[in-house]
């Protein structure tokens, strides 16, 4: 499994990007995604971040679907880092800035 | 293990937190698309000349910015373009498949030493279809021999930023293709090359 951090700006469309990123990993995995799915590991909800699991032989297909999330919205989705272990991305995920705290403020 | 540095030839905003953003997901060189006297501090600039239809003009004043390419508008404009020696890229910034380069005239931009310049979002926003047309684009012109092909995002405001390493995981997904050098090593080339051909001296 590879657990990847993704930060959304505006923090509060977490929910619409999870919607977004889903559809868009359908349609890029195909039959490679029969019986496996994405699941959120983590939600960072006031600051705009998600933790999400993904196996490792899908995981480029989840970083395709980064690029073609939020866009019909205007909301910017960003991978911060992708890691082997849910230990190390909460972790990361606790610790590492929000990408867009200076657009926040 | 070098790090990889990014290279954005088709930034649009010199808003000062966007550039810290790019700085933060490794890009270490931009070009910029829009006119005026934008200081960026945490990043090397570069100005960039793009001509379209509009302001073909614009050609004559190629010698004040770093990089000039044009997005073509026309089969024939395309003709003259690519033998003229101020351009140094032919930009693709839409789902517009009569105004592509043809295989003969993408040999002739590899003779020419013009790179090819494919700027995602505005393509990749047309969802499917556009994602069909990059992956098209790509195959078709990486088998190009010697054709010097970059990726940029084409980036405005915030909600264009993506990272780039997603976008190397994408293009290999569509491709096949390795697109890491299209982000990075080819846009450096690129950029080095005009300012060599501008005389400047690195």
């Amino acid at each position: 499994m590879m657990y990847v951090i993704v930060d959304v700006y505006p923090g509060d469309s977490i929910d619409k990007v999870i919607t977004d990123l889903n559809s868009w990993f359908r349609l890029f995995s195909g039959k490679d995604a029969i019986g496996s799915e994405l699941k959120v590991i983590a939600k960072y909800e006031g600051k705009g971040r998600v933790v999400i699991q993904v196996p490792s032989n899908l995981l480029k297909y989840l970083r395709s679907a980064v690029i073609m999330a939020g866009r019909e919205s205007d909301i910017t989705v960003i991978t911060v880092k992708v890691t082997g272990t849910i230990r190390k991305a909460l972790a990361i995920a606790s610790s590492v800035p929000y990408l867009f705290n200076e657009f926040v403020e | 293990m070098v790090k990889t540095m990014f290279v954005e030839l088709h930034l649009g905003s010199a808003d000062r937190r966007l550039i810290s953003l790019l700085k933060r997901l490794g890009y270490g060189l931009v070009a910029l698309i829009i006119s005026g006297n934008n200081d960026i501090e945490e990043l090397p600039a570069f100005r960039k000349l793009v001509i379209t239809k509009g302001s073909a003009w614009k050609i004559g004043l190629s010698r004040s910015f770093d990089l000039v390419s044009v997005v073509p508008w026309s089969r024939f404009a395309l003709n003259k373009l690519i033998s003229d020696d101020r351009i140094d890229a032919i930009t693709v910034n839409e789902v517009n498949r009569k105004v592509l380069p043809s295989k003969a005239q993408a040999r002739a931009m590899a003779r020419e030493g013009k790179a090819l310049e494919i700027v995602i979002n505005p393509i990749v926003s047309n969802g499917e279809s556009g994602l069909a047309f990059l992956r098209d684009v790509i195959n078709d012109y990486s088998t190009i021999d010697g054709l010097r092909i970059v990726v940029s995002q084409g980036i405005s405001k915030v909600s264009d930023v993506r990272n780039p390493r997603d976008i190397v995981e994408l293009i290999r997904v569509l491709t096949g293709v390795d697109a890491k050098p299209l982000i990075s090593e080819n846009p450096y080339e690129l950029l080095v090359d005009a300012l060599y051909r501008r005389g400047v001296c690195l």
